[in-house]
C-alpha cells in the first residue's frame, strides 16, 4: 500500500482517498475488502481470504482478486512486489 | 434591504463604515469605501444585515478599500490582496464574505456546502452539482410549485447531521432563467450584478414571496439528496437514478470549502448524513416536470 491513502466505509460502497496523489475513489465493498486486507499479503493469500470470507471456491474469487488489485496498480494507490 | 452603516471599523491606517451582517450567530462586518461593492453585498446578503452596534468588536471582518485607483482587499485572517478594476474587487470582496462566513460557521462545527436546498413536504432537499447544472434554477422552480426556501447557494447543515439552516442569501437570477421561469419578469428591471457567476439579478426573500409564493423556511431535518445532472431545458423530460452513499457523499464534498482543507473529516461527517436521507442523481429537465418529479419521488414509499 501506498502511504497517505485511507479507506472510508459509505454503506454498500467505500471510498478511497490518496492524499499524495490528490485523487478520491469510489470503490465497491469486495474492492474495500481487498483493500482491507492486501498490506504484505500474496495475491493467493489475498484470494484466500476473499473466498473464505464470501463462502465462495477460490476459483471464482481469484479473477476478481487479480483484476481488483491490477485496477489499485493503476490508480497507484497499491505497489506489487515481485 | 440596505444595512444602514454600522460600527466604524479600522483598517490599517483608514477608518471606514462598516455594514454587518449575522449568519446563525456569526457577524460579520464588511468595511468598504466603493460603493458599488457595498451596494453588491447588500445586494446579496440584505437578509441577514444586524442592526448597527457601535463599539462591539467584531468576529470576522472583511475590507475592501480604493486608493489612488488600486483596490485593497483584505480577508478575515488579515491577508491583503489588491485588485486593478473595480470588477474585480466587486468579486474579490464577495468571494471574501462567503470566505468568512464558511469559515466562522465551521469553527461552530456548522457545515457548509456551495448546493441549494429546499423543503418540499417538510422535508429538506439539497441540490447539488457543478456551476450551471441548474442549482438556482431547480430551487426556484420548486419553490414556485410549493416548496419553501432554505438556499440556493449555500447549504448549511448544522452541527447535529441533521438538520438544514436556512440560508437566504439573495437568489442570483440569470436573465436566461426568466425564459424558464416567467414569473421573474419583475426582475429584470432590477440592476445586475457579476459576483463571479456573470450578470445576474438579486431576487430577495420579500421579492421571492412575490414573484413566487415561497417564504423562507426554518431549521428542517434533512430528508434527501439530490445530485444535478446535465441542464435546464425547456420541454426536456427529466430522469432519476438510485445513488449509493459514498458517490452521494464524494460529490457533496467536492462542493464543500471544508473538504479542501481535509476531505478524509469532511467525508467522514458526510458519509453518516447522507447515509440516513434518500439518494438520487436527477437528469434535469424542464423546470416545472423536474419539480413534479421530484415531487413524486419524495412523496414515494
Amino acid at each position: 500500500m501506498q502511504p497517505g491513502v485511507s479507506l472510508q466505509r459509505a454503506g454498500d460502497e467505500a471510498i478511497l482517498h490518496d492524499r499524495v496523489g490528490g485523487q478520491a475513489h469510489v470503490i465497491n465493498a469486495t474492492a474495500a475488502h481487498v483493500w482491507e486486507l492486501a498490506d504484505g499479503q500474496t495475491i493467493d493469500e489475498l484470494a484466500t481470504a476473499l473466498a473464505t470470507a464470501y463462502d465462495q471456491p477460490i476459483e471464482r474469487v481469484d479473477p476478481d482478486v487479480r483484476r481488483i488489485v491490477a485496477r489499485f496498480g493503476e490508480l497507484g494507490v497499491l505497489t506489487l512486489e515481485p | 434591504m440596505i444595512a444602514s452603516p454600522a460600527a466604524v471599523t479600522t483598517t490599517g491606517e483608514v477608518t471606514l463604515p462598516a455594514r454587518s451582517y449575522r449568519f446563525h450567530g456569526l457577524a460579520v462586518d464588511v468595511a468598504c469605501d466603493v460603493p458599488v461593492a457595498a451596494v453588491a453585498i447588500d445586494a446579496s446578503f440584505g437578509a441577514f444585515a444586524l442592526d448597527p452596534r457601535p463599539g462591539r468588536p467584531a468576529e470576522r471582518q472583511v475590507s475592501l478599500t480604493r486608493s489612488d485607483g488600486t483596490y485593497r482587499l483584505t480577508d478575515a485572517s488579515g491577508r491583503v490582496a489588491f485588485a486593478r478594476t473595480e470588477q474585480a474587487a466587486v468579486v474579490g470582496l464577495f468571494d471574501r464574505v462567503v470566505r468568512a462566513v464558511v469559515d466562522g460557521l465551521a469553527d461552530r462545527g456548522i457545515l457548509a456546502i456551495h448546493a441549494g436546498a429546499v423543503v418540499l413536504r417538510g422535508q429538506a432537499l439539497l441540490l447539488a452539482g457543478p456551476s450551471g447544472a441548474g442549482k438556482s434554477t431547480l430551487t426556484m422552480a420548486l419553490m414556485r410549485n410549493g416548496a419553501s426556501w432554505l438556499t440556493d447557494e449555500l447549504a448549511v447543515i448544522d452541527r447535529d447531521g441533521r438538520t438544514v439552516l436556512p440560508f437566504p442569501r439573495s437568489l442570483h437570477v440569470r436573465p436566461d432563467t426568466v425564459t424558464l421561469l416567467p414569473e421573474l419578469a419583475p426582475v429584470l428591471t432590477r440592476p445586475r450584478y457579476d459576483l463571479g457567476g456573470g450578470s445576474e439579478f438579486s431576487l430577495t426573500p420579500a421579492d421571492a414571496l412575490v414573484a413566487l409564493g415561497s417564504h423562507v423556511a426554518g431549521p428542517t431535518p434533512l430528508g434527501g439528496v439530490v445530485l444535478l445532472h446535465g441542464t435546464p431545458g425547456a420541454g426536456r423530460t427529466p430522469h432519476l437514478a438510485p445513488v449509493g452513499v459514498a458517490v452521494a457523499a464524494m460529490e457533496l464534498a467536492h462542493g464543500a470549502p471544508a473538504a479542501a482543507e481535509d476531505l478524509d473529516a469532511t467525508l467522514a461527517r458526510l458519509i453518516p448524513i447522507v447515509a440516513g436521507v434518500r439518494r438520487v442523481r436527477l437528469t434535469v429537465g424542464d423546470p416545472g416536470a423536474t419539480a413534479h418529479a421530484l415531487d413524486d419521488w419524495l412523496a414515494a414509499p
